[in-house]
């Protein structure tokens, strides 16, 4: 595991600002041109930013560093997003195959269990869920794109994604409990 | 709305407002089942959507990642050198393994950038002298910084990973570290198994040690690790990820890479799964088991 940054660069520590941008630069610039593509540079210094005054918030107890980075990024993204509606591309609605390949070892554990689960996904869940968490597209954005009805677009998005959820180990812990009778 | 309706209208809005956002009227409603629930806004329960979402995005941008240029990577690093205070006196070349590296761009060729060129120049070469030094640079991980004159950029230069059985000894000496003997199960492929897992909680690491498990046709099955966690639904252990077999005799060492925080861990569990794995096991096919001492 790669060691922590942010930590650091609350502390005031500049070298710790290189070096994330080193590691991380390129992921964001990624984000931002599939959900911001028209201004991804405006973005990203809008997402740095961002990160800088978000780092003393980071508590690697509660996950990576790199999916709370990402999480801020997405979270401005949409929101840019939001002001500047643009159609679905064509490739974006192909880009719902199977989440298979190699990812660098930035990317974290928890964003490659993420790929797997949503590979095991039904097919018209994969696509929802990657529409709307990749690509930034709203139900209505889906359902016009593929064709399918609004609320079976809402209801593939929502069970793809609590399945995901359960599959990175962030279930409800109010949930009945089962002990691990049957595994032992 | 009766309370159970309550609460799963209030986890589609969860899921709503992660993907999407909510409307006006969402998030009046949003607001009221929050208090109903006796939740309050940014709770734990809340952020794990988010998070999911966000691990989805980073896993969709990090197969198709797309360099950032080193002109706008100056750009980020001025602004926030601007709110921190001075800038430092020189630049860091980028980590050797960085995600979709920041990359120069010829096209604008200011000072500043020409600049750049020559310090990546340099630390390019510095990278090609410790490759050649090291003789498997791909394995290795970041973990110290060489102090160089002022007038060449620093360089991170790793050092040779330890072998996984001098990995795991060394978490056996630390304090906090926990050895569980495998217990084979009925399943053929484990009848004569042995070994044992050493889980460190603090570290969040650990690793198992396997003698005897059967061999595997990686393209055909794959073993995957199971982490039951005292603090979590147990229907829903931790996913400890996928692993072979690759010899039919002697030790094999895994190394236990949890993709989430384990709290306290009550069963450690190897399944056989379909190449890659699954997200939830049927469990047909257990093979070993092991858990700490009451």
């Amino acid at each position: 595991m790669l060691p922590v940054l942010l930590p650091r660069i609350a502390n005031g520590d500049k070298t710790a600002v290189r070096e994330c941008i080193a590691r991380y630069g390129g992921l964001i610039w990624s984000l931002a041109r599939r959900l911001s593509p028209n201004d991804a540079e405006d973005a990203v210094q809008e997402i740095f930013v961002d990160l800088w005054k978000s780092a003393a918030r980071f508590d690697p107890n509660a996950g990576t560093e790199v999916t709370f980075i990402a999480t801020i990024a997405r979270r401005r993204l949409i929101d840019r997003r939001r002001k500047v509606r643009r159609d679905p591309r064509t490739e974006m609605l192909s880009d719902a195959l199977p989440m298979e390949g190699t990812m660098p070892a930035e990317v974290g554990a928890e964003a490659n269990f993420a790929a797997r689960a949503v590979s095991q996904l039904r097919p018209e869940q994969r696509q929802v869920l990657v529409l709307t968490a990749c690509h930034g597209l709203t139900h209505e954005e889906v359902a016009a794109a593929t064709g399918m009805p609004l609320g079976t677009v809402k209801a593939h998005a929502r069970r793809g994604l609590m399945i995901v959820r359960d599959a990175l180990g962030l279930g409800d812990p109010g949930a009945p409990m089962q002990r691990t009778e049957g595994w032992t | 709305m009766s309370a159970q309706d309550g609460n799963a209208r209030l986890r589609e809005l969860f899921c709503d407002a992660a993907l999407v956002g909510l409307d006006q009227n969402d998030q009046a409603l949003y607001a009221q089942l929050l208090a109903q629930t006796g939740r309050r806004p940014g709770s734990p329960e809340e952020q794990s959507y988010e998070r999911t979402v966000a691990a989805v995005a980073l896993a969709g941008a990090a197969l198709r990642p797309e360099p950032m240029s080193q002109v706008l990577a100056e750009k980020v690093a001025m602004r926030a050198f601007e709110m921190m205070g001075a800038p430092p006196a020189t630049s860091m070349a980028p980590a050797p393994s960085a995600i979709a590296p920041v990359t120069q761009i010829s096209s604008r060729r200011s000072f500043r950038a020409v600049a750049i060129v020559g310090w990546i120049a340099a630390a390019a070469c510095l990278l090609l002298a410790a490759g050649a030094i090291l003789k498997k640079p791909r394995e290795v991980v970041i973990t110290k910084t060489v102090e160089v004159p002022a007038s060449v950029p620093t360089v991170v230069v790793p050092p040779p990973a330890k072998p996984l059985a001098a990995q795991r000894d060394a978490l056996l000496a630390q304090a906090g570290t926990t050895k569980m003997d495998w217990s084979p199960t009925k399943d053929p492929a484990s009848t004569n198994a042995t070994g044992d897992v050493v889980w460190n909680a603090k570290e969040q690491s650990g690793f198992m040690r396997f003698s005897g498990l059967a061999k595997n046709d990686p393209t055909a099955l794959q073993y995957q690790l199971w982490i039951f966690d005292k603090s979590r639904d147990a229907r829903y252990p931790v996913d400890g990820g996928v692993f072979d077999i690759d010899k039919d005799s002697g030790d094999v060492i895994v190394a236990i890479h949890a993709p989430v925080p384990v709290g306290e861990a009550t069963l450690f569990a190897v399944t056989v799964e379909k190449p890659g794995g699954v997200v939830v096991s049927k469990r047909e096919r257990i093979v070993v088991t092991a858990k700490p001492t009451a």
